[in-house]
């Protein structure tokens, strides 16, 4: 059997983990696999935009909302899809600045919530 | 196949590996987490398609598939639709969109299987050889040219395609090393590359990690050398 996700409604836009069942075919320690990464790598990842975006390196910046974005398609994160596009081009093209900061704290915001119910899916499999 | 995951994003990688182990006639032999990794294993190893993502760092999968001049067959695998008409011109298999679902992605590999299989297929091979290994014949736009072994120098591979060189002349045939390698006897060839065979009677000298034959320098992979070495009637 997959990992059952329980957070079924307004949580499910923070972690839908239907894509990752897909594809895993009620391989649960692969399923845990993809989310020991994201735990690790997310979180880190986040800390190295914010480092980046401060020393105001906006091509590493935006190479690292790059990287994210392919984990947030897996692991379903929704709220996240958009914004992820949106911060990605602007810090590229150098455009809407002024709207970058409250969008990327919205982003980060989306991501540590991700990351709390990622943690709570794992550790239904890890006790 | 022998097939090579190349993505700078760990999940990425993680899925695509979970989806080639479902399907028997893939065989992962390496992941790289950059272009410039991938390079150096294409070097050393036979590879008949590459999952390559697009933005990496350094090097692109676009500028990889730019800079090379052989490549083994390439499935984009990206979240970038717009390098889509470029990466067709390339002659790129497929081309995925991330997250890749699983349907999609069997189609791709299937796809790119029937590509492998007719380069590969046996009878309709360009070389046939006599049961003597003294002479192979060459299929070449549908005639039929019989072939002294001993006048082959090296055979070349050029994208689908492998050049006889001969004495004489050049002969191009569609068919892939692997295959061509398959039909001529072990002690008078040796592959010493991914693009080269050679025939051994042919060799003027060795240096290092090349071989002179005739007036052409050709270069011996770092896994070839040795198996090379065996073969030599050495004092």
């Amino acid at each position: 059997m997959p990992i059952q996700t329980t957070n079924s409604g307004a949580n499910s836009s923070y972690l839908d983990l239907s894509y990752l069942h897909q594809i895993s075919e009620g391989d649960i320690a692969f399923e845990c696999e993809v989310l020991v990464i994201y735990l690790r790598e997310v979180p880190s990842l986040a800390h190295n935009i914010q480092h980046a975006l401060k020393a105001r390196k906006y091509k590493v910046a935006a190479d690292l909302v790059h990287e994210l974005k392919s984990k947030i398609r897996v692991l379903g994160v929704k709220q996240a899809w958009r914004l992820a596009d949106f911060i990605e081009v602007s810090l590229r093209k150098r455009t809407n600045l002024s709207q970058l900061p409250k969008k990327i704290n919205l982003f980060f915001k989306i991501l540590r919530k991700s990351v709390f119910l990622a943690n709570t899916e794992l550790l239904k499999h890890t006790k | 196949m022998n097939c090579l995951i190349v993505d700078d994003e760990s999940i990425s990688r993680c899925m695509l590996l979970k989806m080639c182990t479902k399907v028997d006639f893939i065989t992962i032999v390496g992941e790289c987490n950059n272009a410039t990794e991938a390079l150096i294993h294409l070097q050393n190893h036979d590879i008949d398609l590459i999952f390559l993502d697009i933005h990496m760092p350094n090097l692109t999968g676009i500028e990889f598939v730019r800079t090379m001049r052989q490549l083994p067959q390439i499935i984009f695998t990206t979240s970038d639709k717009t390098f889509a008409l470029e990466a067709f011109e390339h002659n790129v298999t497929d081309y995925l969109i991330k997250p890749v679902s699983y349907p999609r992605f069997l189609k791709a590999v299937h796809k790119a299987n029937a590509i492998y299989e007719k380069n590969n297929s046996s009878p309709s091979t360009s070389t046939l050889s006599n049961t003597e290994h003294e002479s192979l014949f060459l299929k070449e736009e549908g005639r039929l040219t019989k072939l002294n072994m001993s006048d082959i120098l090296w055979i070349e591979s050029v994208g689908d395609y492998a050049k006889f060189i001969t004495l004489k002349e050049v002969y191009t045939v569609h068919s892939t090393l692997k295959k061509i390698e398959a039909r001529l006897p072990s002690e008078r060839f040796h592959k010493i590359h991914r693009k080269y065979i050679i025939n051994l009677s042919r060799i003027v000298d060795i240096e290092d990690h090349s071989v002179l034959i005739k007036d052409k320098i050709l270069p011996i992979s770092r896994r070839s050398k040795e198996s090379l070495m065996k073969k030599l009637n050495f004092i």
